[in-house]
């Protein structure tokens, strides 16, 4: 046998080394497989599978007669796979031709997708038209990777019409994907809801359930089976309370004036008509709104997304001296014969308060009062009254609290307290400041759906209701049950007589010689109302101020059995009698055919 | 010796109790677990020639059992003779793939003759350890003179120059450490022996400049494997992706989806056990890793019962070659060291590297038969 010492010796050392070695690639293994084994399993399956959404589509929106304010049409995204789409020159300069973009943009977009994970596609534009669609189709064997997805878009068949009820959609930004995790809605990025109106409030019944496809795929990303698959569960529609031909009569009455109008059922609280100017096209936002549409509709003067009629907040003016009424007759302030005499102005100890007539209306009763609006006479009852019984009437009847109606966004308005004056300001009222209050002067402030529910509620006999919007919905089998049940949020406990007394006066502002609301007068109708002109201060251009008043008219019909209430308000439109007024008549007059009266 | 003679010497019966079982059995048991794993990462594939890998792995394996029985016939001192005769006929080879060569993801490593290609680098690394032994023989007798470190290296520099040139950057490494192993063992000096990785050290910059672009991300993936997920760092995440996910148990024959849906890249080749891991779990790579270590084992106790210097010396320098490989091979695949292309012996995939293996273990037979004669 060859013998030689010293190799030997370094023969030991071997055998450590390969030993120790192979100790080492053992511990590795028992490391990657055993400990960190499930970690790589889930990655293995990670790698392997790949999840596509199927998107529920969402449900439609109808009016009562069951006509169309938003539906579903399938938008034609085009995605392509980087790995396949990879970097050919001609590919990319054909597809950024058709496609109208810039190659280095459309090859950074790519780039900036890429790394999220391997083979997956990725969206490069959406809502092609039916040119790049062919293009696109025509070419496709030059264009590998590339795909086109049809995806259901909201659309709005009436573009503006009613955009402020309805609301729009859009995709989940950080702050719902957050809210997402804590409500019964879980929100994934790239999921399309709801952001405001009826498509947020309703959101959860509309946007149904999303279905998914699990398949495995290769390492080239080729699909080579389906492992599990889950149909899309469409969303639910609904019927709302609101009336095409109403809402569109409504819109066409206000015109281009800046204001809302908003007409109830006074039977019920449902909402017939819910119009805010100026508009905008919720569309846009289904497309996937652009940053600078966005920011022009937010630094618009004019703020088009603001629903005025339920975020509007505005000084009620006349429209509010219903309440000094009902407060006067029911706390035993004054009667139906009681009577202040008018020169024209009311001289509070160094202040002198005017009457809109500067002519004075003489000796005038509670009922003349009503239907010239007398300031005058209602700063003696206001004074009389005082601030807290006010207050408690203008509460009972629904205003400085939300209505409830189911919208985001909706504001409360302002009436003004004892407390609330103290704490805001830390002085108690002076008799001028109580005696504006009379008039719906100084603090208060409404919007103009809650004018319409308190003159719902006299209308009615006093009951106030929350104003609902929806009519029924589609059930499981795609029939639609009508669900509608009023929500009464209260029966406000009032003689009879205060409230006949009312109706009657209100009924002579539009039709009784001298009445400030002649102008709302429908032949063959028994139309109430009340004008108001609330008096305001408009920053001009420059910084200059004007008096531009806030014209309201607020009118209800038939007298005695009411089927409808309409307020309107128009900013800075001046007098409530001449702008406002005429809104309503046409308004009132398209109601009578549309409801075939 | 007269192949009479030959053959009565095979049928000794202390050459018959002899006869290395151990090795022989376990490196048959290793090919046929490779050819098993090969099966395994085709069944369900949809490609049409899914089992073209298993179906010529399984003739290789054939036609390398023929050439364990012909190296087992002939006198290894016989073809240690005629070491540098062969040694220059693979040189000669490696000069031909350079001209002649085919060309294969960015480097020229096959030479083909009709239907059959192979790898001459494989064969090189025989010769080179045949060459290497016949050149130390001499010192091993304990005269320790100034050729017992020139003459290697004038066997070596040569050789793993056409090598590097291919580029093979793997195979280079390899034939490095067989040479720095056979040294060590033929009673270099180690300060000598030192020299040559100081050597390397200096000259590493040289050799950065020169490594291919691709040879560079793979080293440079090795080091952070996440950055770039895409590219080089793939491999290794991959691969280890697969092994983890085998676990204790393995996901079950043809049942790696890794491989499967050829996730894992070179699976066949360079990644064969990370495929097998896969399947078959820490159980089934433990046993792949210990049936290595017992090989190797075996190899080594040949080494150390040879009667001569030169016998010494070859199973020492094949015992380093089927070491150096596996354990590259692996650490590669479990991310322990960076992806430089070897096989692993016996498993992987490939004519050139099976026979090449199969020589070896026939050599270390043929050294084991004659210690007695």
């Amino acid at each position: 046998m060859f013998e030689e010492k010293d190799a030997n010796s370094r023969l030991i050392w071997v055998q450590w080394v390969v030993a120790i070695s192979f100790l080492i690639l053992t511990l590795r293994l028992w490391q990657l497989q055993v400990i960190q084994g499930s970690d790589y399993l889930a990655r293995s399956i990670k790698n392997r599978t790949r999840v596509q959404r199927i998107q529920a589509p969402r449900g439609f929106i109808l009016d009562a007669k069951g006509r169309f304010l938003a539906k579903n049409t399938p938008s034609l995204n085009v995605c392509l796979i980087p790995q396949y789409f990879g970097g050919d020159l001609a590919a990319q300069g054909r597809l950024a031709k058709i496609l109208a973009l810039n190659p280095s943009l459309l090859m950074k977009r790519i780039g900036g997708l890429k790394s999220l994970r391997l083979f997956e596609p990725i969206k490069i534009k959406e809502g092609i038209g039916r040119d790049e669609f062919g293009l696109i189709v025509q070419d496709k064997a030059e264009l590998p990777g590339v795909t086109i997805d049809a995806i259901p878009k909201r659309v709005y068949p009436e573009t503006t019409l009613a955009a402020h009820l309805l609301g729009y959609v859009g995709e989940a930004d950080k702050d719902d994907l957050r809210r997402g995790q804590s409500a019964a809605g879980n929100y994934q990025p790239g999921d399309c809801l709801g952001k405001s109106g009826v498509e947020q409030a309703m959101d959860g019944f509309l946007r149904g359930v999303d279905g998914y496809t699990e398949s495995e795929v290769d390492a080239s990303g080729q699909r080579t089976r389906v492992l599990t698959e889950k149909g899309a569960v469409p969303g639910g529609s609904v019927l709302l309370t609101v009336d095409l031909d109403l809402q569109r009569l409504g819109e066409e009455c206000l015109g281009d004036h800046r204001g809302a109008l908003v007409a109830l059922d006074p039977r019920d609280g449902r909402v017939l008509a819910m119009v805010s100017h100026p508009s905008f096209d919720p569309a846009l936002f289904s497309r996937g709104i652009t940053k600078r549409d966005w920011r022009g509709l937010l630094a618009d003067p004019s703020c088009p997304l603001i629903n005025r009629a339920i975020q509007g907040q505005l000084p009620p003016g006349s429209v509010y001296k219903v309440i000094s009424v009902i407060a006067g007759l029911e706390e035993g302030a004054v009667d139906a014969d009681s009577t202040f005499y008018c020169p024209g102005y009311f001289q509070l100890g160094k202040r002198v308060f005017g009457c809109w007539k500067k002519g004075g209306h003489g000796r005038v009763n509670l009922k003349q009062a009503i239907v010239s609006s007398c300031d005058v006479y209602f700063y003696q009852l206001g004074l009389k009254l005082g601030v807290e019984k006010m207050e408690k009437y203008a509460r009972l009847f629904g205003l400085g609290t939300k209505t409830g109606i189911e919208l985001q966004g909706e504001k409360a308005g302002l009436i003004p307290s004892y407390r609330w004056k103290k704490e805001r300001f830390g002085s108690g009222w002076s008799a001028g400041e109580v005696a504006c209050l009379a008039i719906g002067q100084g603090y208060n402030l409404v919007t103009p759906l809650q004018v319409a529910n308190l003159y719902a509620a006299i209308a009615n006999g006093g009951t106030l209701y929350r104003p609902q919007y929806i009519l029924g919905w589609s059930g499981d089998d795609g029939r639609f049950c009508s669900q509608f049940s009023p929500r009464p949020t209260r029966k406000i406990s009032l003689s009879p007589d205060t409230l006949k007394f009312v109706r009657e006066a209100l009924w002579g502002v539009v039709n009784s010689p001298g009445g400030t609301g002649w102008r709302g007068r429908v032949p063959g109708m028994d139309v109430a109302g009340k004008t108001g002109t609330a008096q305001v201060v408009e920053r001009g251009r420059g910084g200059s101020r004007r008096f531009s008043d806030h014209a309201w008219f607020v009118a209800f019909a038939p007298k005695d059995e009411p089927e409808i209430v309409v307020a309107v308000v128009i900013e800075h439109g001046g007098h409530g009698g001449a702008a406002a007024a005429p809104v309503v008549q046409k308004f009132l007059v398209g109601w009578g055919h549309v409801s075939g009266r | 010796m007269s192949l009479a003679g030959e053959i009565s010497a095979l049928i000794d019966r202390r050459a018959i109790h002899n006869f290395e079982t151990g090795i022989v059995g376990g490196a048959v048991i290793v090919v046929l677990l490779g050819i098993i794993n090969l099966y395994g990462a085709a069944t369900f594939s949809r490609q049409a020639d899914s089992l073209l890998f298993f179906n010529r792995q399984l003739v290789w394996f054939l036609v390398s059992l023929v050439f364990l029985a012909l190296v087992l016939c002939i006198n290894y001192h016989t073809l240690i003779y005629y070491a540098f005769s062969l040694h220059l006929f693979s040189l000669f080879l490696l000069c031909m793939v350079i001209f002649l060569g085919k060309i294969s993801s960015g480097a020229q490593r096959w030479l083909e003759f009709g239907p059959l290609s192979f790898q001459p680098s494989e064969f090189t690394k025989i010769t080179l350890l045949l060459a290497l032994s016949k050149v130390l023989s001499k010192s091993l007798g304990g005269q320790e003179s100034r050729s017992s470190f020139v003459g290697p290296l004038l066997v070596f520099a040569p050789t793993v120059a056409l090598v590097l040139v291919q580029p093979d950057l793997g195979t280079s490494i390899v034939l490095l450490l067989l040479f720095l192993s056979v040294l060590f063992f033929a009673n270099v000096p180690l300060r000598r022996l030192l020299l040559l990785p100081v050597f390397l050290i200096l000259f590493s910059p040289v050799l950065w400049v020169e490594l291919k672009d691709y040879q560079r991300d793979r080293v440079l993936a090795f080091v952070n494997p996440n950055q770039s997920p895409l590219s080089a760092g793939y491999h290794i995440n991959q691969s280890k992706i697969a092994i983890g996910s085998g676990g204790l148990w393995g996901k079950g024959f043809g049942g790696g989806t890794q491989g499967r849906l050829r996730f894992l890249p070179e699976q066949h080749t360079d990644f064969a056990f990370s495929s097998w891991s896969e399947q078959f779990g820490f159980v089934g790579a433990a046993l792949l890793v210990a049936i290595y270590f017992f090989i190797i084992s075996r190899c080594l106790r040949v080494a150390s019962r040879a009667k001569d210097g030169d016998g010494f010396c070859l199973a020492m320098g094949i015992s380093a070659l089927i070491f150096w490989q596996a354990v590259i091979n692996v650490g590669m695949a479990l991310g322990l060291l960076p992806v430089v292309g070897t096989t692993l012996p016996f498993f992987s995939y490939g004519g050139s590297s099976l026979l090449t293996c199969v020589i070896a273990v026939g050599l270390v037979c043929n050294i084991s038969l004659k210690r007695f004669l």
